[in-house]
């Protein structure tokens, strides 16, 4: 009994589709050269010291470098000086069908220049995904916080649109000490080899009058093909990572100082530990998500999302009790990371006045999803990840 | 009371990072041209780990395990508006396994029950010493280097999201990557209190808070991924208080073990 309270499980993650963590950075262009289906990733450090007696290179580079210049292109250079670059390279990626022209490439995060999936990236996502699973009654403190911000607005106060949930976040689930999410700890994944990670390609699906259009810098457009890309560095499917999890039973139960889960998410049925309780609660998000994803796909004639969600309802639908679907990090969109999901128009009409950056429009909003491109089709949705606790 | 120092039990090892370690500087103040949420260093630069984070949370972890977290056995050591905020177990039991490896305050203490406790006459030298733990430059390979953001660790971000918004609030914290270790020493004194000899008693209490720090996290951010360290390369000495009395010779080590799964007392 004791030994089973402290001692923590193993969670293992398996990427379903592409997955990307997005860290602080961009990769601009001229830190990579591409050859032929791979992008090379330079280390410049390596670069200047294998060629500092080229001077007239070294002064061209560092030209080229601080100038920014559009048509900077690394590779004549290194050409030119007959360099060869793979001598200073940090690492390389598959570019996976990626067809569309780009200038930067979105970077997964890192530590000491190793792919991992942060604890605070799946606890984060978890915890967002639970909430989708409050009460009634508790859920109302979100739209009242929005109601708040909105009168705030109103009046000609500012809002912050970064703090509008914070309020509610508390009366919720409390103050930090007294959050039941402290009895849930999840370690950082381990490490994973580069092969496990490549280049993907995203564009943004946009809903005009009632037609799906692609976004491109011109405006939306028919034709996918000449939409712009969003170029990302991702988990491929099939990846495996683990790390370590803790759910105690007080994130359940409760005690004396934090009131636990069970009593503020809707659930069915009896739960034997902490960890199926999670994994119900999830699951049920998920397959709720999910449903009403494919209806909007559907509705829009986007025959391949219809059925690559389908495929990921029928794993959902095979879980074991210890297993759960999640979408996680970049690009999964505004209904992923918020409680959106329960809004109305009304709701999203006090929103366009609290966040007047995002263009909402109240009628059908999010109006807009993020999906991956491989080699010139729509092929799938970013993010989703199956984990297994052990 | 009689107590005597029959001697003493060294335990050598390594603490490797598993994940991204936070140790952090506790006043949160931002040097210039520093960054937010920095890590402690030494006078070099280095980060480390301060004996007393060490020491603080395998005490609080041993306090749980040996149950002993209970309103009548909590000693309130810090208020706030006259309610305890931070609470720490102390007893005047001789055979507490937490206060007489972790030690005692001396004097009289309110209870969290609101009963007060008077420890003088309980109070036995603490068994327990712990060294900072330095870093071992070598464990953050060239690569490894390469990639960091400052000589030793790197900057992490974290994005709260605003769940009515989406918008992100990101905030950065320092830590030391995962795969950096750190040169441990921990002293457990064997005494002989009212001719009662220790043995190894407390040493293997010791070894428990060890395995039980593995399973839980050191430092901050633990619940969201940082933390997580493994003891290896595990070396345990032991010194007679008469060898004290001879010509220092080499001490053989009275146990060796790569990790704590391996680790077994004669
Ligand atoms: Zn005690």
């Amino acid at each position: 009994m004791v030994a089973d309270s402290f001692e923590s499980k193993t969670y293992e993650i398996e990427v379903l589709t592409p997955t990307i963590i997005g860290g602080q950075d961009k990769i601009q262009s001229f830190e990579f050269v591409r050859e032929g289906e791979y992008l090379y990733f330079l280390n410049f450090d390596k670069l200047f010291e294998q060629n500092l007696f080229k001077d007239s290179f070294i002064e061209e580079l560092s030209r080229g470098l601080s100038s920014g210049a559009r048509d900077f292109n690394i590779k004549d250079i290194l050409k030119k000086y007959s360099i060869d670059f793979k001598k200073a390279v940090k690492y390389t990626l598959r570019l996976e069908g990626v067809t569309s022209p780009y200038r930067e490439v979105v970077a997964f995060v890192k530590s000491a220049g190793r792919f991992y999936i942060p604890g605070s990236s799946l606890k984060g996502a978890m915890r967002s995904s639970m909430t989708k699973a409050l009460s009634k009654n508790l859920l109302q403190f979100y739209e009242s916080a929005l109601s708040n911000a909105y009168q705030k607005v109103l009046n000609r106060n500012r809002v912050d649109p970064k703090f509008v949930s914070r309020d509610a976040d508390e009366k919720i689930f409390g103050t930090p000490y007294e959050s039941p999410f402290k009895y849930l700890r999840v370690s950082d994944s381990s490490f994973v080899e580069q092969e496990s990670a490549g280049i993907f390609e995203i564009k943004v699906l946009n809903i005009c009058s009632n037609q799906p259009k692609w976004f491109s810098r011109n405006g939306n457009i028919d034709d996918p093909k000449q939409a712009t890309a969003i170029v990302a560095e991702g988990l491929k499917p099939g990846v495996k990572l683990y790390g370590s999890i803790k759910a105690e039973k007080d994130l359940i139960e409760g005690n004396a100082t934090v009131k636990g889960l069970k009593e503020k998410l809707l659930t069915s049925g009896v739960l034997s530990s902490p960890y199926e309780f999670v994994a119900q609660i999830l699951n049920s998000v998920a397959k709720d998500y999910i449903q009403k994803e494919m209806t909007f796909y559907s509705k829009y004639n986007q025959k391949q999302i219809v059925s690559e969600y389908q495929k990921l309802l029928n794993i959902l639908n095979s879980l074991d009790k210890n297993q759960f679907l999640l979408q996680i990090g970049f690009s999964t969109g505004y209904l992923s990371k918020t409680v959106g999901i329960f809004f109305n128009k009304s709701h999203f009409e006090k929103l366009s006045r609290v966040d007047t950056q995002s263009k909402i429009n109240p009628d059908i909003f999010p109006k807009s999803r993020r999906l991956l491109f491989k080699d010139g089709q729509v092929w799938t949705v970013p993010g989703w990840i199956k984990v297994t606790i052990r | 009371m009689d107590v005597i120092l029959k001697g003493k039990y060294i335990i050598k090892c390594k603490i490797e990072a598993q994940t991204g370690l936070h140790i952090g500087e506790g006043n949160n103040s931002l040097e210039i041209g520093g960054i937010d949420n920095a890590v402690v260093k030494d006078a070099k630069g280095r980060p480390y780990i301060p004996g007393s984070s060490l020491k603080g949370k395998m005490r609080a972890l041993m306090e749980f395990a040996e149950g002993k977290v209970r309103d009548n056995l909590l000693v309130v050591s810090v208020k706030r508006e006259g309610r305890p905020e931070i609470c720490l177990h102390m007893c005047d039991d001789l055979n507490c396994p937490v206060c007489g490896l972790f030690g005692r305050n001396h004097g009289s203490h309110d209870l969290k029950s609101g009963e007060k406790i008077d420890l003088t006459d309980a109070v036995i030298p603490t068994r327990l010493i712990v060294r900072d733990a330095k870093l071992i430059e070598t464990s953050i390979t060239e690569e490894m280097k390469e990639n960091l953001d400052l000589d030793w660790t790197e900057v992490k971000f974290e994005n709260n999201i605003d769940r009515i918004t989406s918008k992100a609030h990101p905030r950065q914290s320092e830590r030391v990557p995962a795969g950096a270790q750190f040169s441990a020493e921990f002293v457990v004194n064997r005494f002989e209190v009212d001719s009662k000899d220790d043995q190894k008693y407390y040493l293997e209490k010791f070894i428990k808070a060890m395995k039980l720090l593995e399973d839980d996290y050191l430092g901050g951010q633990g619940s969201r991924g940082n933390g997580k360290v493994k003891f290896v390369d595990i070396e345990i000495f032991y010194k007679d208080s008469s060898d004290y009395e001879k010509d220092s010779s080499k001490l053989q080590p009275i146990a060796t073990a790569k990790s704590l799964d391996e680790l077994k007392l004669s």
